[in-house]
């Protein structure tokens, strides 16, 4: 977004980005939490901070069916490497609920209308992913082969 | 573009005061059907809005995912 055209408050920079996406409220009144709702898709939820200057934005991608299942939480953690559009985009669970989100801050005033659109696909994109390791069944790994031979040369000593 | 005001009513309930007050959305939904990528309608209010884990995560939660390059901005 150009100097010129820099939104003198959220609700502005909002509605900026709401007439991006050929759309628009009827009121012109800032709201405290405006959300994009897609077609087959989990909806994301802009939030401005008790400061002011930052948006939250936020998508509920899933819920874990269990706390206690490490391997599909490091498989979530994993999908918190950077992501080339340059934008923080963090994978956080939400005890004791499960809830997963995909969650990003950033300051709207500078933050450019297709960066933010690039972002919500970034976060949308993520979402679908959570939802895909969640689903993936738990593989327990193989044992190794050099286990294996341990095992079989104690058990042929035990013998 | 078709707008609505959308409301849920507030629970009802003789004898008990603290019924929920009505949770109040702005929305407004696009004429021509979205494309890939596009948002189908918008909705605005109140915290009140939002799904409960995102309210909770909010409340509980409020840095944590602070964007890096802002909070060094900051210090």
């Amino acid at each position: 977004m150009n100097a010129a055209a820099t939104p003198r408050s959220f609700g502005d920079w909002m509605n900026a980005l709401l007439r991006h996406y050929d759309l628009a409220l009827p009121a012109h009144q800032e709201q405290e939490v405006y959300s994009l709702h897609f077609d087959g898709k989990p909806s994301v939820h802009f939030v401005k901070t008790p400061k002011g200057d930052r948006v939250d934005i936020l998508v509920e991608a899933d819920t874990l069916p269990t706390l206690h299942a490490a391997d599909k939480l490091l498989r979530l953690l994993a999908l918190n490497a950077c992501h080339p559009c340059g934008h923080t985009a963090a994978v956080s669970v939400q005890p004791p609920s499960g809830a997963v989100l995909v969650w990003s801050r950033q300051r709207w005033a500078t933050l450019d209308l297709a960066d933010a659109a690039n972002l919500v696909q970034t976060m949308l994109d993520k979402s679908d992913a959570v939802r895909e390791e969640i689903r993936r069944q738990s593989v327990r790994p193989a044992a190794r082969p050099a286990a294996l031979g341990r095992s079989l040369v104690n058990s042929l000593r035990e013998a | 573009m078709n707008m609505r005001i959308a409301s849920t009513p507030p629970a009802i309930a003789p004898g008990i005061p603290e019924a929920p007050a009505p949770v109040k959305a702005i929305e407004a939904r696009r004429k021509r059907p979205a494309a890939s990528g596009e948002p189908a309608r918008v909705s605005a209010g109140s915290l009140a809005i939002l799904p409960e884990a995102v309210r909770l995560a909010l409340q509980s939660e409020p840095e944590a995912a602070d964007d890096r390059s802002g909070a060094r901005q900051d210090a």
